[in-house]
């Protein structure tokens, strides 16, 4: 399946055209659009990014039964994973979060005074517990793995414990989709839902590549530096 | 136990190794569990003779008579809702394999047989939607347990307060959140209000 994935001389834009989900993907590489015909390659080194780190992450979002292999995962600069994954927690903190909470606010309108009530609870709940869960990962994972590239040994923490911690925040997510799919009353309308709906499909099938990114790369490669260090 | 309910899986293969090892992934890796299994073909269907009913036959082919192989669908008239899965470890030939609905490689590594079983779930579920065969509405048990669940009781309260087997409302969990998709407690608290089994002042005090 191999000739199906992306390389680096196709032009940047033509992966676009194929997966507009990349759309949310360039802003977290901090690429922007006007493309023009440049290719994969040179984009990437227009912005200083490992081309091989940006294609895995756009095969990543694009190919369901695409898993990376040993060599090219080894060869992802650490610095880079971190700034991408930084990046992509901000905008889902400060907008694609808040947006979808905002939109189900005026879902809230359209409903019986005391269930509008338990759907901005819920949505309370989603927020703090989406906030919690970044915020774990800002201020225990990352700065231990920048302790772990400036080789400061820490003997308490373990990348291991991040893993138990991964608590699944796509479960409510999932929630929220069959409630308003389900059981919001009939004057909330098609017209009135869909948009909040697609933008959760959306920011589902994100955050499912984002874990992705998270469980399968990320843990690999910081349980190898951890292995090297306890080697020595 | 509500037995209606839940997914009645039956695994017929001779291995002893490969049936345990079959059972343990299903039941660690999905929310159902095997009902039986059977070492010998005959013996499942003097079982099937006497009205064994089941959802999902896992069975090794090789265990079937050859001249019966090619007509498994004719000697299951019984059972038009039921979905055929071949266990596979030797070429079987592509004319057998056309009269099952999935097969299952058991040489495969485990994420992919995990995976592969949760398919194979998915797609009878999605069948069974499809075909209305399963009963989508809760039971009234079940929304009896709901409320409590809403009410942040733990299984352990809800089982003492109905006088049912903690396994019992595991399993009623486990229907709930089938039939209506939601998976988290403050989900279903929505749900509950939504749907007029609690009021919102019933709630005030704990949630």
């Amino acid at each position: 399946m191999k000739h199906y994935l992306f390389s680096e001389k196709m032009k940047m834009a033509d992966l676009i055209l194929a997966n507009y989900q990349l759309l949310y993907v360039l802003p977290y590489f901090e690429i922007g659009l006007r493309l023009g015909e440049s290719s994969v390659k040179q984009v990437c080194e227009k912005h200083g990014i490992s081309v091989s780190f940006f294609l895995m992450v756009c095969n990543l979002y694009t190919f369901d039964d695409y898993t990376p292999d040993a060599l090219s995962m080894s060869q992802i600069p650490m610095e880079d994973l971190i700034k991408y994954l930084r990046n992509s927690h901000t905008d889902y903190l400060e907008t694609r979060m808040p947006k979808i909470i905002d939109k189900i606010m005026h879902l809230v309108d359209c409903c019986h005074l005391k269930n509008g009530e338990m759907l901005k609870k819920f949505c309370e709940k989603y927020r703090k517990e989406v906030i919690t869960h970044f915020n774990y990962e800002e201020e225990k994972v990352f700065p231990y793995i920048e302790s772990l590239l400036k080789k400061e040994k820490n003997a308490k923490y373990r990348i291991k414990n991040y893993e138990s911690n991964h608590s699944n925040i796509n479960v409510s997510l999932n929630d929220l989709k069959n409630i308003i799919i389900k059981y919001l009353p009939a004057e909330c309308t098609v017209e009135n839902c869909r948009d909040v709906l697609i933008d959760i499909f959306l920011f589902e099938s994100d955050l499912y590549k984002h874990t992705l990114l998270e469980d399968r790369i990320l843990i690999s490669l910081v349980a190898r530096i951890e292995n090297m260090f306890d080697g020595q | 136990m509500d037995s209606d309910s839940n997914l009645k899986i039956i695994i017929v293969e001779p291995s002893p190794v490969i049936q345990t090892g079959l059972k343990q992934m299903i039941e660690s890796n999905s929310e159902y569990t095997v009902f039986v299994c059977f070492c010998d073909f005959e013996l499942f269907m003097e079982a099937e003779k006497t009205g064994l009913q089941f959802d999902i036959l896992l069975i090794n082919p090789a265990v079937i008579s050859f001249y019966r192989q090619f007509s498994i669908r004719n000697m299951f008239e019984n059972h038009p809702h039921t979905f055929f899965v071949a266990i596979i470890y030797g070429y079987v030939s592509p004319q057998i394999l056309e009269n099952f609905n999935s097969t299952l490689d058991i040489y495969e590594d485990e994420t992919k047989i995990v995976y592969k079983l949760q398919q194979i779930m998915r797609r009878f579920d999605e069948l069974s939607i499809r075909t209305g065969r399963e009963n989508v509405d809760l039971s009234d048990r079940e929304k009896e347990i709901l409320v409590l669940i809403a009410k942040g009781m733990t299984n352990r309260e809800i089982a003492e307060q109905c006088f049912l087997s903690i396994h019992t409302i595991v399993s009623h969990r486990k229907n709930i959140a089938r039939k209506t998709g939601i998976r988290t407690v403050s989900g279903l608290t929505v749900y509950a209000v939504f749907n007029n089994l609690l009021s919102y002042n019933d709630l005030s005090d704990n949630n």
